[in-house]
């Protein structure tokens, strides 16, 4: 049994959503171009400059005794739309869509908010936690700011109430559409560039957070950061704390090593773990057990993933443990997360 | 200088010292007429970083590197030798002039490169006749890369130049726009040295980390990193290496830790759709192990034994990795501590082997490297 931290689901024509939206509403997204806008916007996760890509089935996972994180990657893309307003109702019918036809007794949803509207975020979230059997997680898509940016605040409260984790995920357009976070370096024109480099969105997201306090005022958040890969994680740990040591008198509010915030509230996803296998040394560098706890896998399915028995082969021994720690993600304890 | 200090057994090869003119009006004699006028009456901005956004908590330079003959950190050659060079045995030492760093900021390409070619002069007769252990990397801008190659061929060939520093806007390194600069230096068997400016994260028109804006200087400082790592991959992706065989980067104060995850990814996705990446012919990390070498400096801090073995595991790691210790700037790393840290099959590559290999033997243009050994 394993507890998959990024399944990707979606729908498959945008009229599906229409239902879950006030009238008015509906009749600004069943323009032509929104509606064929699907093909290009399901891609997106893909990260790819191939125009053509095989039909992917993105239905939920069957119910078969594995437990699933549902990630809507549709969504997710948010982050790059010019309308802020419009993406709120567009991230509201996907949730509400989602837990009606998506979420089952062993897969939940990760709830799309806006990072451009922490207020209704929030609310957001409270609206729709009393059905806490259908929501895993709360997604937010990158914004203008990062992670640990007070702006936030109001999500983060409101995700500790509902005792959900926040959710992380790149969407694809970071680095390409003007308003999405930028990738590192300068512009790069190449989707095999800004795939290669999106690893480093999760680093900056994971140090805004640390160097901001955001697990000092919520000592009780949860992050999963989903589709990154996983082996930057103790070069940035170490580097932190190094920073840390050294500008600790200019960070009063980061109280401890950055690294010790990040058991029991952060984890990273396996996704793609074959980086593991090529780079050979990746138990080394995940030498102690409290680190390997920050591991949980995460398929990235439909989209070219892993399965279980990759990340098998790949961790070894360490992987039984990785297969099923999403459950101390999602639900703060190692209990089942089945309803 | 704080003692106990330790020569190494092998002759150190220091590829990251910053030498600074005392005052930055001496740089005027050499200098046209012409400009001379242009700077008194304006000025010269010799630093990159917008302090008035990101502000240094403390000072940047050790307070220990501050000659009592006065001028900033890393101005007396005389009070360097005898603090840092000799102590530590240094036997050759990489010169990247930081107050250049400042044309980063600049907008007028033309008073750029009269202040970088000012400059390269000014160490070129200065430093570089001053002791033999004096390497100097002239220093050009992307502001005009055909003046900046121009520059490049008025030193290649002398003595004591070994590399080219080259400062970096926004335009990143694979960009076809510094291909002059990359035909004068492959003409001339020059490594392309890159270190942080300090304008990084600052400007339109300076490349930044991911994600956005971090708040605080030591948080941008976690992940600056992020900068040097995308700028190899911009080289490999756009084909730079397979256009100028032969041309070398050194990448100075870029870490190296991210290697070990950078270049499985790469190598992950381009074998999963190497048409993805057209211009590379073959495995990212063989166009990174073949052209690439990496600076110590900022060592790492492991956690454990087995992380520290890690560290150093990337595969043909040996050969990329040279020693520096950034002097004078505050997180000055001296050769004992890092090579307390360095496997010992590696040290002799990490003190001046690799150095060697990469620059030739014109930086160790004193003596035979046997004799330097303590």
């Amino acid at each position: 049994m394993f507890v998959d931290c990024d399944r990707h689901v979606g729908v498959g024509q945008y009229s599906d959503l229409f239902s879950h939206m006030p009238l008015a509403w509906q009749r600004h997204f069943e323009r032509v171009e929104f509606v064929s806008s699907i093909d290009e916007a399901s891609n997106h996760i893909r990260v790819s400059e191939r125009w053509d890509h095989p039909h992917v089935d993105v239905d939920p996972p069957a119910d078969d005794g594995d437990e699933y994180l549902l990630v809507p990657h549709q969504g997710l893309t948010i982050n790059g739309w010019a309308d802020r307003v419009g993406a709120k109702v567009f991230a509201a019918a996907i949730n509400s869509y989602g837990l009606e036809n998506w979420a089952g007794p062993t897969r939940k949803l990760a709830l799309v908010v806006s990072p451009h509207d922490p207020a209704w975020s929030a609310a957001e979230i409270t609206r729709l936690a009393h059905a806490r059997s259908g929501v895993g997680a709360v997604a937010i898509p990158l914004g203008d700011s990062m992670l640990g940016s007070f702006t936030l605040n109001p999500i983060y409260e409101a995700c500790v109430a509902a005792d959900v984790p926040v959710l992380v995920h790149f969407s694809g357009v970071e680095g390409r559409y003007l308003g999405a976070p930028p990738l590192s370096g300068g512009v790069h024109l190449s989707a095999f560039s800004r795939l290669s480099l999106m690893p480093h969105l999760a680093e900056s997201n994971i140090t805004s957070l640390v160097f901001e306090g955001a697990f000092e005022t919520f000592p009780d958040l949860r992050v999963i950061f989903a589709g990154f890969g996983f082996t930057w994680l103790p070069s940035l740990m170490w580097r932190m704390d190094r920073e840390w040591r050294t500008f600790r008198h200019d960070l009063p509010w980061v109280k401890e090593p950055p690294s010790t915030y990040l058991p029991g509230r952060l984890w990273v996803t396996t996704s793609p773990v074959e980086e593991a296998a090529i780079s050979g040394e990746w138990d080394r560098s995940f030498s102690s057990q409290q680190l390997r706890l920050l591991l949980a896998f995460g398929s990235h399915q439909p989209f070219d993933g892993d399965s279980a028995a990759d990340v098998t082969r790949v961790l070894g021994d360490a992987a039984a443990a990785v297969l099923t720690n999403g459950k101390a993600a999602i639900t703060g304890s190692r209990e089942s997360v089945s309803s | 200088m704080s003692s106990p200090v330790r020569k190494e057994k092998y002759p150190v090869v220091d590829c990251d010292i910053h030498p600074m003119v005392a005052d930055v009006r001496r740089l005027l004699p050499f200098m046209s007429e012409s400009w001379r006028r242009h700077f008194e009456v304006r000025g010269m901005r010799v630093y990159a970083r917008a302090r008035d956004r990101y502000n240094h908590p403390n000072i940047t330079y050790r307070a220990d590197a501050v000659s009592p003959a006065g001028g900033p950190a890393g101005s007396d050659i005389e009070f360097m030798l005898a603090t840092h060079i000799e102590p530590f045995g240094i036997a050759s030492a990489l010169l990247l002039p930081q107050q250049p760093y400042g044309v980063t900021a600049w907008g007028d390409p033309d008073s750029a490169h009269a202040f970088y070619a000012a400059s390269n002069d000014y160490f070129f007769e200065q430093w570089v006749p001053f002791d033999d252990r004096m390497s100097l990397a002239v220093t050009v801008s992307p502001h005009d890369p055909k003046a900046a190659a121009a520059e490049i061929r008025r030193f290649a060939g002398q003595p004591g130049v070994v590399g080219i520093q080259l400062l970096l806007l926004d335009t990143m390194l694979g960009s076809y726009t510094l291909d002059p600069i990359y035909e004068a230096a492959v003409e001339n068997d020059l490594p392309v040295v890159v270190h942080q400016s300090g304008s990084e994260g600052c400007y339109y028109g300076s490349q930044g980390v991911a994600g956005g804006v971090p708040r605080s200087y030591g948080e941008r400082h976690v992940v600056l990193t992020q900068v040097g790592a995308a700028n190899v991959v911009d080289v490999i992706v756009n084909g730079t290496l397979e256009k100028f065989p032969g041309l070398k980067f050194v990448m100075v104060e870029w870490g190296f830790s991210w290697l070990s995850h950078l270049l499985p990814r790469m190598d992950l996705l381009w074998q999963r759709d190497p048409k993805a990446a057209p211009r590379a012919k073959k495995l990212p990390s063989e166009y990174v192990r073949e052209a690439f070498t990496f600076s110590t400096q900022p060592l790492d801090e492991t956690e454990s034994p087995a992380e520290l073995t890690a560290l150093f595991e990337t595969p043909g790691l040996e050969s990329m990795l040279l020693f520096s210790s950034d002097y004078p700037h505050y997180d000055t790393d001296d050769p004992g501590f890092v090579m307390a840290r360095i496997p010992d099959s590696m040290r002799s590559k990490v003190c001046y082997e690799n150095a060697l290999a990469t620059f030739g033997d014109k930086v160790m243009r004193f003596r035979d490297p046997a004799a330097a050994t303590a």
